[in-house]
């Protein structure tokens, strides 16, 4: 009855070094084919899904104690919140007066031009579950996925503006890939000059920045707040710091509602930003 | 063959050998979700079991399992699919290879020779991912094989407890 039996002397089965072999070159090849539409994409995809009741059970804590610290925000920061919003609404009120304007005459331009019509984005309402563990690229995950109707390539804005960019999606969630992750390139115009640049993340040494075209490290002065505007700092190079919470989940997961907009190609084309 | 003061070990439990392996992973997925990317020196609590379990079970806890519970990491962190699968592997062949001369030691002696070992596994993930061009994770990463040594006798203690209980259980005897 005790843990000692004798080793077995014929029967050994497959040797420790054929399994590391066949393992090795199993992981090799899913490397290989890994983040590639087709058998890579589908073998995450039934491994996250298997997973996703026991990720969703994990992260229930994160979610209550983000309720919790909403919870017991101040008043005094709510009241001084209300103001800016109130502030913001009469703003964005004007401007979308503006832009109901425009969009009629755009409209009749087009009929004179007989263009088709564009057509008005749709858009999901998501939140951040959690950050993805992995140390090397800056993504996030949201509690929506192909069920609710999201596409891979979707982009991703808040309030401030563009925030990524849906890069996997799985049944019930996705992972959208930040702007300021150093693999991830955003098209940019400027919407005065017409100039066009590709936005790079470069999160790797210090803290996150964001890179613009010719690999010019150009600290953002200003949060972003339309790609329009992006597109006027990449331009002008001015500025000290972009902070896309990537170093605090829950506050994101509190106050932010992403919205994704559900468009079938990937990012807008640097003609029409957003 | 067998080290002199050694004690003798009921046989093992599967289901407690299971289970502990479904716990590590559901506590590595806990933590690194709790941390995000800061968590980069966390102890890979996986692995180390894995290895416990190698060293202890060679033949019942294989290269194969751990494989199984790297594709499972891998898609948690949402990590280079294969990374974790194939440091495991490489982390399983040479624990279940030295597994013999291993249990020789007492466990201090057996955390330091792990040490090598458990760096290997973190360095082969660095690899990839630096050969990918994602580069470097940067110095904290060094903590975690470090954390993992010392985490051995721990892990050592408690996965071996249940083996260690009396074959023939008797209420008028303590332990």
């Amino acid at each position: 009855m005790l843990d000692r039996s004798p080793p077995a002397l014929f029967k050994q089965g497959v040797t420790a070094f054929v399994k590391l072999t066949i393992c090795a070159g199993l992981s090799f090849g899913l490397m290989g084919i890994d983040r590639h539409a087709g058998v890579g994409e589908s073998i995450r995809a039934a491994l996250a899904t298997a997973l996703y009741p026991v990720q969703f059970a994990l992260r229930q804590p994160m979610v209550w104690a983000a309720g919790m610290a909403d919870f017991l925000q101040r008043h005094g920061d709510a009241i001084t919140e209300n103001q800016r919003l109130e502030r913001a609404l009469l703003e964005s009120s004007l401007q979308a007066q503006r832009t109901q304007y425009l969009t009629i005459e755009n409209q009749r331009l087009e009929a004179l031009l007989e263009l088709r019509a564009i057509q008005s984005n749709h858009s999901i309402a998501a939140r951040v579950v959690a950050e993805t563990p992995d140390t090397y690229a800056a993504r996030v995950v949201i509690d929506k996925g192909s069920v609710d109707g999201v596409l891979a390539g979707a982009a991703v804005i808040d309030t401030q503006g563009v925030f990524g960019q849906v890069t996997t999606v799985y049944p019930f969630s996705s992972e959208v890939t930040l702007i300021t992750d150093p693999n991830h390139a955003t098209p940019v115009m400027n919407a005065r000059t017409g100039t066009r640049a590709v936005l790079f993340g470069a999160q790797k040494s210090g803290p996150p920045f964001l890179r613009c075209g010719m690999s010019m490290p150009t600290p953002m002065s200003k949060p972003m707040t339309c790609c329009s505007q992006v597109a006027s700092m990449v331009s002008t190079r001015r500025g000290s710091k972009w902070q896309p919470s990537t170093s605090c989940p829950i506050r994101l997961m509190r106050t932010t509602a992403p919205s994704i907009a559900r468009q079938a190609r990937a990012l807008p084309s640097p003609a029409r930003c957003w | 063959m067998m080290r002199r003061g050694q004690p003798l070990l009921l046989p093992v439990s599967p289901l407690f050998m299971a289970s502990s392996l479904v716990a590590m992973l559901l506590l590595n997925m806990f933590l690194s979700d709790l941390l995000g990317p800061s968590g980069v020196w966390l102890p890979d609590l996986l692995a180390l079991v894995l290895v416990f379990w190698n060293v202890h079970q060679p033949r019942r806890v294989s290269i194969g399992w751990a494989f199984f519970f790297g594709l499972l990491m891998d898609v948690h962190a949402s990590a280079l699919l294969g990374q974790h699968a194939l440091a495991y592997s490489v982390l399983s062949y040479f624990a279940i290879s030295m597994h013999r001369r291993l249990r020789w030691f007492p466990v201090d002696g057996q955390a330091l020779q792990l040490i090598p070992l458990l760096l290997t596994a973190h360095l082969l993930q660095w690899a990839v991912r630096w050969v990918v061009g994602d580069g470097l994770p940067g110095w904290p990463a060094l903590i975690a094989p470090a954390l993992e040594a010392t985490l051995w006798p721990v892990v050592t203690v408690i996965l071996l407890a249940p083996q260690r209980r009396a074959h023939n259980p008797d209420e008028n005897r303590p332990l």
